[in-house]
């Protein structure tokens, strides 16, 4: 017991300093970056956060949802209502967007999860073709097909996070705060339970676990990640229109994790940065940019279908059993 | 999967990663003679709403021809940058970013759709850079005159146009006839569609019953029931090419005669070309068709389907007015300073272009008019010119 | 109204089960959902296009070249995106099929270009039935398109090949050591399921026209239908393909036009909950 609890601190210790690592020289970031690139970062970390919840979803607890945009809109346009028609302040209106989209989906998720499999995953593509029809007409709420435009950026007390370095400074420190929270949930004894749905659902509820009350729960913890990126999202374009939360980019999502690995967080921040800096290295194509990125997205996945994490991973397992063998072998 | 692949591969994402670092550099000046000066052009190449991307790419062979064969400007050629902005907010505000970190370029186009010069609108106030949209909402209107003195609306917002139809049509069909409306719920029908409900409530007159669609309908059999049971004679549409074909071709082969007034998508080349003579009898207020009675915007016509054999599009027309314009305001600040050709922007008070006359003194709406077209036997006719004052 | 509404509900829906037909038969034969089948029916359109307009061949014969046409796509795209990763988990087929459908979705505009486009007509003109106007092409769509359901029941029913294919689908390990070749059979699977979804695209051009988009609405109905039928059952995605086409049209009469795509889901919902393997699924089993 005290051994086991032992090697958890410590694969938490490496983890965390490999992730403080990353966001250091994270944070170097926007001395060589032009203000372009800084934009397609902030973006990058934003969808990371949305790719997130489907990490926790898929990766943990085995459902795959294609609604996690559709929750990243609703988080968006919570924060411009509050600010905008209610004139709470930044801190607040994102704390209610957070928690307003985890409840949202946490009831959603008790409708939904008594469909199994691909049924599940079908209702989430019906889900999120009803939210795109409601940001698109749903005039008093969400400004119908234009939109809302004019939101103000994030601001702690007098000081505003107006340009875009300081929204990089912003988000990358959400990112790395969740990031340590997913830690924090995998080692817990709701992050096991997760697990145990993942692999076996029958065998989950033998051992007492309810299975619809806690895959709600990871539904719950998506809706969470999706609001914080979808307040984050309204802070740095100012601007929401229904374009962006559309199917599409729920599939992106998809593409971003299995790409990455769905084995741990990194995987999906390195299959989020990849996918959106595909999106950007392919633009002097010009008119066949979408064709090789398709294509791209193909062949990465035929050549790692593990994602590349997992590609990885079987390198270095690889690696130790020849050194074990060679050691055997002396 | 063989090594070799993997290698590829792992070659590949390293070098994504390393991407971000050298990304923005400016291209390599090889050329001789004096430097081009550059515009930015933002355009759906490819995804969903690639037609447009089709018309801007085509027409920039055009414009720049036309412009460095007669010296180009400021003694200086011209060089349209394009980059794609994939029919979304992301897309469009990263393309945008991606040309105005280029200190070269002096002024930046917007995509064909108000969504995504609202989009971009923050962009240009942070760059501090002449930005022209192509959309043509009235709340886009609003937002370049009161909040952004960087973003100029050249194109003729919709309400003139729509009013200019509406009025034609009450003269033509008289005060009795009764209207249905019908409408995509995407922004522009949206917009429209409420332009044209208001215009016809300032003549008195209510449309029966009000029926939206959403866009990537194929299917209108329930609607145009609605439309058939509420006993309306003369029908309002707003959508866009396919949609709108979709539409006249349902409409007609119910065995409903009866007038459509259509948004600009109706009497589209692209529209007549799907559905053929069933399109005849649709009127529309339009910015553009390739039959225009504008002597340039049929010069450009002519010189774009000799070219590309194809009918030149709206957002081609467009965007050569876009980039005219922006070269005038070049010549007349005299430099390629980013401010001063905001400056010099707002005093072109009269600026004749291929689809209209364009007055700059305002942000908002600059253009001043667009054609009255009714369809028949398969083609546009134009009826009139519609033309507005501007008060400043 | 309402008997016009009941024939043109019917006659789309049709077209929906055409599409639903083609994912089901590749479901059931390799257990994935085929995310790429509306860009099947894109293909199938412009190859339609490309014979009948661009070659000047009568409309009839350009929907057969389509279909043949088709078939080698079919193949082509099994062999790409579906074969390399037969051992791996379903997701990463579904991703790469994603990936698969942005190249297809835009390398048809890269071919055929940007501008929509239209055939001809299987037959012109109009019926009136009571006060109902049906366009012929409506019924055309509707005889062929019970034709090629007819043709692919006696074809897995009733001959050595479908005999091979159903072996195949039922386990692929088993029929293997029977000497089936897997890779024919799959790939044959999806050569019919490329060329039926091919033929609802030629046959549909002239009504909705084509542009490369086209197939992903199509799609999107086309999964209500299979989910609403129950998965993998091929009488199922046909009467669910008929009931999302009636919910489109009577529900955009009757409830609202805006929500029309909504109200599908809202039914595909309520038959969920109350059946939540579809209307001819069987139950799903939960593995010990």
């Amino acid at each position: 017991m005290m051994k086991g609890t032992r090697k958890g601190n410590l694969i938490t210790g490496r983890y965390m300093i490999t992730l403080t690592c990353i966001t250091i020289a994270g944070c170097f970031l926007p001395l060589v970056l032009s203000s372009y690139m800084l934009r397609v970062m902030n973006i990058a970390l934003i969808s990371y956060m949305c790719v997130l919840s489907v990490y926790v979803l898929l990766g943990m607890c085995g459902q795959n949802s294609f609604a996690q945009a559709g929750f990243w809109g609703v988080g968006a346009y919570i924060t411009a209502n509050c600010l905008l028609k209610l004139n709470l302040g930044p801190i607040v209106s994102m704390i209610i967007a957070i928690a307003g989209t985890a409840l949202f989906a946490f009831v959603l998720g008790f409708a939904f999860f008594r469909l199994k499999q691909y049924y599940f995953t079908f209702a989430t593509i019906g889900l999120m073709t009803i939210f795109n029809g409601l940001f698109m007409n749903w005039k008093e709420v969400t400004g119908g097909a234009l939109g809302i435009s004019g939101i103000p950026p994030f601001a702690i007390f007098s000081f505003e996070f107006s340009n875009e370095t300081s929204k990089f400074f912003l988000i990358i420190f959400c990112a790395f705060v969740v990031t340590f929270l997913m830690k924090i949930l995998f080692n817990s004894s709701l992050g096991r339970q997760f697990m145990a749905i993942r692999d076996n659902e029958l065998a989950a509820g033998c051992m007492g676990i309810n299975p619809l009350l806690t895959k709600s729960k990871a539904f719950a913890i998506g809706g969470a990640l999706c609001g914080l990126g979808g307040a984050l999202y309204a802070y740095l374009s100012g601007y929401l229109s229904f374009q962006v939360f559309t199917y599409n980019q729920s599939t992106m999502y998809l593409i971003m994790i299995m790409l990455g690995g769905t084995i741990n967080p990194i995987g999906a921040l390195i299959g989020t940065m990849i996918i959106s800096l595909l999106q950007e290295f392919v633009r002097p194509l010009q008119n066949y940019m979408q064709l090789i990125y398709g294509v791209g997205i193909m062949l990465l996945m035929i050549v790692q279908p593990e994602g590349i994490l997992g590609g990885i991973k079987a390198l270095y397992g690889k690696y130790n059993e020849r050194k074990t063998l060679r050691r055997s072998e002396a | 999967m063989t090594r070799k692949l993997k290698a590829v591969t792992l070659l590949l994402i390293a070098m994504l990663l390393a991407f971000p670092v050298f990304a923005g550099g400016n291209s390599e000046s090889s050329s001789d003679g004096p430097e081009p000066i550059k515009i930015g052009l933002t355009a759906v190449l490819t995804g969903d709403r690639s037609l447009e991307g089709q018309y801007s790419r085509r027409v920039i062979e055009i414009v720049e021809e036309e412009i460095n064969g007669s010296g180009g400007v400021l003694g200086r050629p011209i060089e349209i940058v394009i980059e794609d902005s994939l029919g979304t907010d992301i897309g469009a505000v990263n393309a945008y970013r991606k040309l105005a970190s280029d200190d070269d370029i002096v002024a930046i186009i917007t995509p064909d759709s108000s969504n995504d010069g609202m989009a971009q609108s923050p962009s240009a106030l942070e760059f501090r850079i002449l930005t022209t949209a192509q959309g043509s909402s009235p709340t886009l209107r609003d937002m370049c005159n009161n909040d952004n003195p960087y973003l100029f609306q050249i194109r003729t917002c919709d309400e003139t146009l729509c009013k200019a139809l509406i009025d034609y049509a009450y003269e033509e069909f008289g005060p009795d006839a009764k209207y249905a409306v019908i409408h995509d719920t995407e922004t522009s029908s949206n917009d429209q569609a409420r332009l044209f409900t208001e215009a016809l409530q300032a003549h008195g007159v209510e449309p029966l019953v009000t029926v939206p669609f959403t866009t990537g309908t194929k299917d209108f059999s329930s609607h145009i029931a609605i439309i058939q049971q509420s006993g309306a004679d003369v029908i309002i549409a707003a959508a866009f090419q396919t949609e709108a074909a979709i539409l006249i071709q349902q409409i007609r082969s119910m065995g409903i005669d009866s007038p459509i007034l259509g948004s600009n998508g109706f009497a589209d080349p692209v529209t007549i070309g799907l559905a053929g003579e069933l399109c005849d009898n649709v009127y529309s207020g339009v910015q553009w068709v390739p039959e225009t009675t504008n002597p340039k915007g049929a010069a450009l016509a002519a010189e774009y389907q000799e070219r590309f054999n194809e009918a030149c599009g709206k957002s081609a027309a467009q965007v050569y007015d876009n980039i005219n314009i922006i070269c005038e305001a070049i010549r007349i600040a005299g430099t390629t300073d980013r401010e001063a050709v905001r400056d010099a922007m707002s005093t072109i008070s009269d600026y004749h272009g291929a689809i209209t006359t364009y007055d700059c003194r305002t942000n908002g709406g600059c253009g001043l008019g667009g054609l009255l077209v009714r369809v028949t036997k398969g083609q546009a006719e134009v009826l009139g010119e519609i033309i507005s004052e501007k008060d400043i | 109204m309402n008997l016009q509404l009941l024939f043109s509900g019917f006659s789309t829906g049709i077209i929906y089960s055409l599409i639903a037909m083609g994912m089901v038969l590749i479901f059931r034969s390799v257990g994935i959902m085929n995310f790429a089948q509306g860009e099947f029916l894109m293909f199938g359109g412009y190859f339609c296009y490309m014979f009948n307009r661009l070659l000047d061949l009568p409309i009839g014969l350009s929907l057969i070249l389509a279909s043949i046409c088709m078939g080698f796509v079919g193949v082509v795209f099994m062999r790409t995106s579906y074969w390399p990763l037969r051992h791996a988990e379903s997701k990463a087929i579904i991703v790469s099929a994603m990936g698969a459908s942005i190249a297809l979705k835009e390398g048809a505009r890269l071919i055929w270009g940007a501008v929509p486009v239209t055939v001809d007509r299987a037959s012109e003109g109009v019926v009136n039935i009571g006060t109902a106007v049906i366009m012929k092409q409506n019924i055309a769509i509707i005889v062929i398109a019970f034709m090629v359901m007819v043709l692919i029941y006696l074809l897995l029913e009733k001959t050595f090949i479908g005999n091979i294919m159903q072996a195949t689908a039922q386990d692929q390990y088993m029929a293997s050591l029977t000497g089936i070749p897997v890779i024919v059979s799959i790939g044959m699977t999806f050569a019919i399921s490329a060329m039926i979804t091919g033929i609802g695209g030629g046959l549909l051009a002239p009504l909705f026209f084509l542009n490369n988009t086209m197939g992903t609405t199509a799609g999107a109905k086309a999964f209500a239908a299979i989910v609403i039928g129950g998965f993998g059952s091929v009488p199922g995605a046909i009467v669910g393909g008929i009931i999302v086409g009636l919910v489109e049209a009577f529900g955009g009469a009757y409830i609202s036009s805006t929500y029309q795509l909504v109200l599908i889901y809202v039914v595909l919902f309520i038959v969920l909950m109350l059946r939540p393997q579809g209307l001819f699924g069987e139950k799903i089993q939960e593995k010990a």
